[in-house]
């Protein structure tokens, strides 16, 4: 019981994670390109560089949750998938320094090394955490002593495909954000290249969609069983065209928001797709590690509950508190980076 | 080498690159809370911009410690997966506790200090820091929380081939813990005053805003003196707690090979680990058993008995003279720092800190010194802790996970290259900052 819990709370962990570090990471991917006057880039610095931190930490607490709860989740998969992880952290390094070290340089060059850094380095960790995802959904070769992972195996066209539909959507989502934080000729600018990636985003959604459903990787098996539960994806599927509805209206909140929702929807159909497995292995279902066997002891689990609701609430009153301050729109005197 | 060997090599850099900037932003947090208190007491605009010009940075050293501090993360299940899987339902709760409690109140209360200055009232500021100090401290004693239950392993039972909790306030609020978190964050603050302090006597050197920077200096100053004389009481009962828990470590800490009742302290030795001996040595008669048991007349177990009891091979002891040195060259930093608290007291109170050249200039060297001296004192105990992962429970060998060498050579080749790039640019950026006037 204890445990089934704690695979949605690991999933509400996940969700805010991707929620939250999706715009900035979006953001961080577009900057470069969007735009060439240096007032717009700011801007876009700006609107992410004060939250990016805070939204990255969810990835952490997600990462020491499961380390916790579900020990031999988290050492094996970040053992068996060695060289993809260090990929991770690689680029969490740099991108972690470069919004810092941006906004201390004064030349051009150097500014410039450190916007493609950044994009770069925000790419990748969507297209890293996407394939991780897609691996996982897709199971992996586990045996009796785990798995081994490499980096040219993790790279395979159904992860490459979801990456490219992940990054899609959270450019998307981050446009929609910017779309609240800036004004005139670059939010114009913004809301045509929103346009853009709202159908490329929707092509891509519809094709994953059914290459997930004749992959044969028993991705819908769950659905399969409790058929009620395809209205999950309907239901993203709506958010995402109000996303576009209230995108036309000029209602940048409301379409952030169907988009905030159109991000959650998606993790969360990886969650039921996955429940009750946390990994599952391609070559038994014998070796799949379910939340049943590889839960820590109770005591554990009844403890990080608690600490985790405390600290859900502790965390949506500090962010409640940031965004507010931060509300609005972005104006030049603002701009501290 | 080996994948063990490599895995510990990589352990060991990257926690030690990353030790570099809590110690220093634990410490700095705190100068901000103090300068942006005394601003709101005092009304004095100058504590405003002195508060402004540390958090700047604080900032950078923030973001690398963030950055490098992700790794440490990482690295269990990544290295020691084995280790991770076994104990990871205490180990892992602590890292849990970490990022919920300690993680997301530095992030967000940092981003209003940086950003927030036009946004919030002078009081919510100070608030701000206060809250970025706090997460410091909490997130220092949840680390520390786990790694002090490898030394001194609580609040368990085995059960197969798994570590179960039983008592989470076993691990968690024990007498040890308190005093080694006791002793990192006095350490901490030796590290934080003593940058505060350099940069403070570097502007006052080369007569740039001296008024301001004499302001800054007071405060530091305090820390300075009460840190230092604390960590000599923090850091005797530190060694206590090894002596009644870790009783291994500490002969090899002391370089003891045989048992001895009044064991003398040694001050200098030179160690034959290979024939168990020391060739020469120079000790204060009783004083080990005097430190250790509050007994001159106490016995105190040397290397030969223990590894018999232990069950271990003389083989799997780790470098005796490297634990030896480490812990010595930190006492005799912690000594070096009351002797520059000393000095402090006596010229600051005749009056005659401003002419005393030569010893703001030491003053400008010192802040590297707290970094080496809470390195070495790393390195004893988690060196002094071998051959286990957890003390007496498991051994490091069998912690590691199942990769390649290849692998872990690539991963550890990348590391020191990215690490050896952050080092310049963070030295680069905070010069830059140092250099530039408090506005």
């Amino acid at each position: 019981m204890l445990a089934e819990i704690w695979f949605f709370v690991l999933g509400i962990f996940l969700i805010m994670y991707v929620i939250l570090d999706g715009f900035d990471l979006g953001g961080a991917t577009i900057l470069p390109f969007i735009s060439d006057k240096e007032l717009d880039k700011k801007i876009i610095l700006n609107a992410i560089g004060r939250v990016w931190d805070g939204n990255e930490v969810w990835l952490v607490a997600f990462g020491a949750f499961l380390f916790g709860v579900f020990p031999p989740v988290y050492a094996k998969f970040f053992s068996g998938a060695y060289i993809p992880v260090m990929l991770l952290v690689f680029v969490l390094i740099f991108r972690a320094v470069s919004f810092e070290f941006r906004s201390k340089v004064d030349s051009e060059t150097w500014k410039n090394i450190f916007d493609y850094l950044l994009a770069f380095s925000s790419l990748l960790i969507i297209v890293v955490l996407s394939a991780a995802g897609a691996n996982v959904l897709k199971g992996l070769p586990i045996g009796l002593e785990g798995f081994r992972l490499s980096l040219i195996e993790a790279l395979n066209p159904f992860a490459i495909f979801t990456a490219l539909t992940i990054t899609s959507l959270l450019i998307l989502h981050s446009l929609l954000y910017l779309a609240n934080k800036t004004e005139g000729e670059f939010l114009n600018k913004i809301i045509s290249w929103s346009k853009f990636f709202w159908i490329l985003t929707l092509i891509l959604m519809v094709i994953w969609g059914i290459v997930s459903a004749v992959s044969g990787f028993g991705i819908y098996s769950n659905f399969i069983k409790y058929p009620i539960l395809f209205i999950e994806p309907i239901l993203t599927t709506v958010f995402l065209i109000l996303v576009l509805v209230y995108l036309n209206k000029e209602n940048f909140k409301l379409s952030f928001l169907f988009s905030s929702l159109t991000v959650g929807g998606s993790i969360l159909f990886f969650g039921l797709s996955m429940f009750p497995n946390l990994l599952k292995s391609s070559l038994s279902e014998n070796y799949n590690l379910t939340v049943y066997n590889s839960a820590s002891g109770e005591l554990t689990l009844t403890i990080a509950l608690v600490v985790a609701l405390i600290g859900i609430v502790l965390v949506s009153i500090y962010n409640i508190y940031v965004y507010k301050t931060f509300a609005g729109k972005i104006k030049e005197e603002d701009l501290h980076y | 080498m080996d994948v063990l060997t490599l895995s510990r090599w990589q352990f060991g850099i990257t926690a030690a690159f990353h030790f570099i900037f809590p110690s220093f932003t634990i410490g700095l947090s705190l100068f901000i809370f103090i300068y942006f208190l005394l601003y709101l007491l005092k009304k004095d605009e100058v504590y405003r911009k002195i508060g402004n010009f540390f958090v700047k940075i604080f900032a950078i050293a923030f973001a690398v410690g963030v950055a490098t501090g992700v790794v440490m993360e990482f690295q269990f299940g990544t290295n020691w997966s084995v280790f991770s899987e076994k104990a990871g339902g205490i180990f892992g709760g602590p890292l849990a506790l970490e990022a919920i409690f300690a993680f997301f109140l530095e992030s967000t209360f940092l981003a209003i200090l940086v950003f927030g200055e036009k946004k919030v009232s002078p009081l919510m500021r100070t608030v701000s820091a206060f809250l970025v100090m706090v997460g410091t401290l909490i997130s220092g004693f949840w680390i520390l929380t786990a790694l002090n239950w490898m030394q001194i392993p609580t609040g368990f039972r085995v059960e197969g081939d798994k570590i179960i909790l039983t008592d989470f306030w076993a691990i968690s609020f024990n007498i040890p813990n308190l005093i080694r978190f006791l002793h990192t964050i006095l350490a901490c603050f030796i590290a934080g005053s003593a940058l505060v302090l350099g940069i403070s006597a570097y502007k006052i050197l080369r007569k740039k805003q001296e008024d301001i920077f004499t302001k800054a200096f007071v405060p530091a100053m305090w820390v300075f003196i009460i840190s230092s004389v604390l960590q000599i009481f923090a850091g005797t009962l530190s060694g206590e707690y090894v002596a009644k828990h870790q009783p291994l470590k500490l002969a090899i800490m002391e370089a003891l090979w045989e048992t001895k009742t009044s064991a003398p302290e040694p001050i200098i030795a030179f160690i034959d680990q290979e024939n168990m001996t020391n060739v020469v040595e120079i000790g204060i008669p009783g004083l080990l058993s005097f430190l250790a048991y509050r007994d001159i007349n106490a016995t105190v177990k040397g290397m030969k008995d223990l590894i018999e009891e232990y069950n271990l091979k003389k083989e799997e002891l780790p470098s005796v003279p490297l634990v030896f040195w480490s812990f010595r060259g930190m006492v005799g930093l912690g000594f070096l720092f009351v002797l520059i608290s000393i000095l402090l007291i006596v010229l600051y109170y005749g009056r005659k800190l401003s002419q005393s050249k030569w010893f703001l200039w030491l003053l400008v060297f010192t802040p590297p010194l707290p970094i080496i001296a809470n390195w070495l004192g790393w390195i004893a105990t988690e060196v002094g802790r071998q051959p286990w992962v957890i003390y007496g429970l498991m051994k490091t060998r069998e912690g590691v996970s199942r990769i390649t060498t290849p692998e872990i050579a690539f991963t550890l080749f990348f590391f020191i290259s990215i690490y050896a790039i952050l080092l310049i640019l963070w030295l680069f950026l905070t010069f830059r900052e140092i250099s530039k006037d408090v506005k």
